[in-house]
C-alpha cells in the first residue's frame, strides 16, 4: 500500500464516524464551489477580445 | 443539488427506512479521504420497507440520474417491486438504491457485516470495512482497485493502533 497517502487517513481516523461523514459533505460542497467557479471563469475568459 | 448526504440519510430514517450505507459514503464514514458524489444504500426488499422508501422519497421528486427530461417514470411502490437497482437524482443530491450488489448481496446478507451509526441524532447502519472491501473486490472496476488499496490502508492503520 506504498502509493496511498496515509497521513489523511491517520487525520480521518482521529474523527468520529460522524465527524467523518460531515467531513465529506463539507468537502463536496467546496469541490462543487470550484467547479462552479471554473466554469464562471472559463465563460468570461471566452468573452475577452482577442488579440490581433 | 449534490452531497445532501446527512439530508438523506435523515429523511430516510425519519421514515424508517431499513437501509445499509456502502460504496464510497461508507468508505469514507471507515476513514477513506476520497470524494464521491452520490450516496449508495442497499435497501430492505420487504414490501413494508418498500412503501417507506416511497413515501420518504416521492416528496423530493426522484427521477433516473442522468436520464433526459419528461420520461415516464413514476417512483412508486409498482416501479420498486419490478426494479432492482435504481440510480436517482432527487431534490437532496444523488442516490443509488441497490437491491443487491456484487460481493454484499442482500440487505439482510448485509446486515450482519454493519455497524450502526449516530450522526447528531440521525440512526443508520454502514458497512463494516471487511466487506465493504469484499464488495469492491466482486464489482471489479478500475476505480474500485484504487479504493480498495486505500481501505487496505485503513485496516493496517486500525490494525497498528489495536497492538
Amino acid at each position: 500500500m506504498r502509493d496511498v497517502d496515509r497521513t489523511l487517513i491517520r487525520e480521518n481516523l482521529k474523527l468520529t464516524p460522524g465527524e467523518r461523514l460531515r467531513k465529506l459533505e463539507a468537502m463536496v460542497g467546496s469541490a462543487e464551489a470550484l467547479r462552479g467557479a471554473g466554469a464562471r471563469a472559463m465563460a468570461s475568459r471566452a468573452e475577452w477580445p482577442q488579440k490581433a | 443539488m449534490i452531497g445532501g448526504f446527512i439530508s438523506i440519510l435523515r429523511l430516510l430514517a425519519d421514515f424508517q427506512v431499513d437501509f445499509i450505507v456502502v460504496g464510497g459514503v461508507a468508505g469514507n464514514i471507515l476513514g477513506s479521504a476520497r470524494l464521491t458524489y452520490d450516496l449508495d444504500l442497499v435497501y430492505k426488499r420487504s414490501r413494508v420497507n418498500l412503501e417507506r422508501l416511497v413515501r420518504a422519497l416521492a416528496p423530493v421528486h426522484p427521477y433516473l440520474r442522468g436520464a433526459p427530461p419528461g420520461l415516464p417514470f413514476t417512483f412508486d411502490l409498482k416501479t420498486l417491486r419490478n426494479g432492482l437497482n435504481f440510480t436517482l437524482a432527487i431534490d437532496l443530491g444523488a442516490v443509488d438504491l441497490l437491491g443487491e450488489v456484487p460481493g454484499g448481496r442482500t440487505y439482510e446478507e448485509l446486515l450482519p457485516h454493519s455497524f450502526e451509526v449516530d450522526e447528531q441524532g440521525v440512526r443508520f447502519k454502514c458497512v463494516g470495512l471487511q466487506r465493504l472491501i469484499a464488495m469492491k473486490n466482486a464489482a471489479g472496476r478500475p476505480k474500485d482497485f484504487e479504493a480498495i488499496a486505500e481501505l487496505r490502508a485503513i485496516q493496517e492503520e486500525q490494525e497498528g493502533e489495536s497492538r
